[in-house]
């Protein structure tokens, strides 16, 4: 079965836990056992039976009612498997959200309706990293719906709220808004007689409907697309003495065999390839994109992890300047820190030697904030010109997403996420 | 239980298993004989054309079972493995948290300090126990093998972080994705051979594999993996319901783990 990945986005105490756990209950995902184990947690420390624990199972989580780290869980639902990412919702906790968020197709964002509650500024910060990873389609939940009367008018407020923000921030993204009581299992799978006025699909429905638009937004490309397949693009992970010269790598496009001439960045060499395996032993119908591939060449090579293998018709960027979008969660200064700052490109350490700030903005208002020039602020996205010690082979984001990403941490500290423009 | 693509599970691990022996330069692999870490060295295989370039490491308490002996004999000179047998001692009384939490992790942090290891692969599942579905990929252990589960490195875009604290080492979980179902699919598409006590033998076979003293089995005619698969398909119950430590108390599970459990 094919399976998508859903990071579940919102604040904390907004129900994301609760959602999961009862999506995952109400759709025959998890065991008895695993049920009858929450239920007697919740008894010995006489609070209602509490669906989050089965999610926050540390025990700290527990006690303080909050989920502390990313979890995932499976549900299946009209064929298809869904890969629920809870992760934490409150502000310290963004490196475990960024763990759980970054590998997501789709988002479910999960925004309390109940008085007080609502479309909140550390909500605006989720949406805009789950948009910056790449997720493509958003399922807005306006949750709590029992706790405000079932209040159309409550919905449609946070609905206009976050879809236009949403528009705001990238207007090629699906966005659809849906009301739910995810403690009372309302409008989850099957529809609610308490939100009548809502003739819209139950939170499952409306995921099975975007996964569909996901498909042929990739079918969409066309010619365009074809071409770019054609594209050779190995990326080296190890390079072992077995029996001769072998190199590992990861194929993000293209296919070889045997007698195909390619080249290899930086060492900027044109060899054949003598053998080629791929690990899996059976080729399933086109499902996977990424394959692990066995290489051997006619000849010795200074090939080492973090090259790229190419074709003879296409080449990526090969240069230690460019520019690049960045999502900062800490505070970086230029001033101070430029030699401890390294980035994670292509699996990689690389250290920098420039970095010059263009333009910076808030998420949280979507607006341009004024730029000192060697300061970027946390919790902001700027575009930066960055200049590498040396050359390295590279890709736009746009183009190949997996060769055109970086980590930025400054020592050991991750710091934020960039994406090669 | 949910079925997921083998291509995709074993393309991720295999993934992750040469991640970790290209960015470590020291590492092993953990085998109890039991289906998964099984699974494990052929994946291992997988990644580096038909060989497991890296010592495999058997935590021996001397009270598994003697099929479990004959397999890993067997099968540690069918695929010439380079295996480090480490007997750990039974000092107390002999069951859950003293057992494994005291006797099997004390051995192994011998062998880690005796031969320098800076990562392990460790044949953990997330559908296994809620605890363990809150595992990094790769997971950070100190030089007491403590688990800073509040504080864990970022993965994100199959990035790993790899450097630890001193006399630290990294705990890599290549099949923390996988499935009960997904163990058993993969095992009978690619021929693995399989410890003969998960068949069933009058009425009654074990579906996860510990030591004498805390496994029990459950009852089922499953005599085939094609029945085994057939088995798990309706499933009600939970594959650990034979194996005692993760009963005793709640977050038991949780505290072996932060101490160094597997």
């Amino acid at each position: 079965m094919k399976k998508y990945r859903i990071v579940m986005l919102g604040e904390k105490d907004h129900g994301k836990s609760t959602l999961l756990a009862n999506l995952l209950i109400a759709s025959n995902s998890i065991s008895d056992e695993r049920i009858n184990e929450v239920r007697a947690v919740s008894k010995k420390s006489k609070t209602r039976f509490e669906p989050a624990y089965i999610l926050d199972a540390f025990s700290e989580e527990r006690s303080r009612g909050m989920t502390i780290d990313t979890t995932r869980a499976d549900i299946t639902y009209k064929n298809s498997i869904y890969e629920l990412i809870d992760v934490p919702g409150h502000l310290e906790l963004i490196k475990n959200m960024m763990t759980g968020a970054s590998d997501s197709e789709m988002a479910v964002l999960v925004v309390s309706a109940k008085k007080g509650e609502g479309f909140k500024p550390e909500t605006k910060r989720h949406l805009f990293i789950a948009m910056m990873f790449n997720v493509k389609a958003i399922v807005v939940v306006v949750n709590k719906l029992d706790e405000s009367g079932y209040s159309r008018k409550a919905f449609e407020k946070i609905k206009d709220q976050v879809l236009n923000y949403i528009k705001e921030i990238n207007p090629r993204i699906t966005a659809i808004a849906i009301p739910i009581s995810a403690y009372n299992n309302e409008n989850l799978i099957s529809k609610s007689e308490n939100i009548k006025w809502n003739n819209g699909k139950s939170l499952m429905e409306t995921i099975n409907g975007l996964k569909n638009s996901i498909k042929s937004d990739a079918k969409n490309n066309g010619a365009y697309k074809k071409e770019k397949e054609a594209r050779i693009r190995i990326l080296v992970q190890d390079v072992m003495q077995h029996s001769g010269q072998m190199a590992f790598g990861i194929a993000y496009s293209g296919s070889i065999k045997k007698k195909d001439r390619i080249r290899i960045l930086p060492e900027n060499a044109t060899a054949v390839i003598k053998s080629v395996s791929s690990t899996n032993a059976q080729e399933s119908s086109g499902m996977q994109k990424i394959k692990n591939l066995s290489i051997r060449f006619d000849r010795k090579l200074g090939i080492k992890r973090g090259d790229i293998i190419y074709d003879m018709h296409s080449a990526p960027a090969y240069t230690r300047k460019f520019r690049a979008e960045i999502f900062a969660i800490n505070a970086v200064d230029l001033s101070k820190d430029l030699e401890k700052i390294r980035i994670v490109l292509n699996n990689n350490d690389r250290n920098i030697k420039g970095m010059k700030v263009l333009r910076a903005m808030s998420p949280i208002t979507g607006k341009k904030i004024s730029v000192i020039s060697k300061k970027i602020k946390p919790n902001t996205c700027v575009d930066a010109d960055i200049i590498l010690n040396s050359a390295y082979p590279m890709e736009k984001f746009s183009v190949f997403e997996n060769l055109g990403r970086f980590l930025v941490f400054v020592g050991n500290r991750f710091s934020g996420i960039g994406k090669i423009k | 239980m949910i079925q997921q693509n083998l291509n995709e599970l074993e393309n991720k691990a295999v993934y992750l298993i040469r991640e970790a022996n290209a960015k470590l330069n020291n590492i092993a692999v953990l085998w109890s004989m039991g289906k998964d870490s099984t699974t494990v060295l052929y994946l291992i295989r997988k990644a580096f054309a038909g060989k497991v370039p890296f010592p495999v490491i058997h935590i021996d308490n001397g009270i598994d079972f003697p099929e479990t002996y004959e397999f890993r004999d067997r099968l540690a000179k069918k695929l010439n493995l380079n295996l480090i047998v480490a007997k750990s001692e039974i000092k107390r009384e002999i069951s859950g948290f003293s057992c494994c939490g005291a006797n099997k992790t004390v051995e192994l942090k011998k062998i880690l300090n005796d031969k320098g290891f800076n990562g392990l692969i460790v044949s953990i599942r997330r559908d296994e126990h809620g605890i363990r579905a809150k595992e990094r990929y790769m997971s950070e252990r100190d030089k007491d093998f403590k688990w800073d589960y509040k504080n864990q490195n970022t993965e994100i875009w199959n990035n790993y972080v790899t450097n630890t604290k001193k006399d630290g080492h990294i705990r890599v979980h290549p099949i923390l994705d996988w499935n009960e179902i997904d163990i058993w699919n993969y095992i009978k598409r690619e021929k693995i051979p399989i410890n003969p006590l998960y068949l069933s033998k009058e009425g009654r076979r074990f579906r996860s594999l510990g030591c004498t003293h805390c496994t029990t089995s459950v009852k089922s005619n499953a005599n085939t993996i094609e029945d085994i698969i057939k088995e798990l398909k309706t499933t009600k119950t939970e594959e650990r319901g034979g194996r005692q430590q993760d009963k005793e108390k709640e977050y038991i599970m949780q505290k072996l783990r932060s101490l160094g459990y597997m």
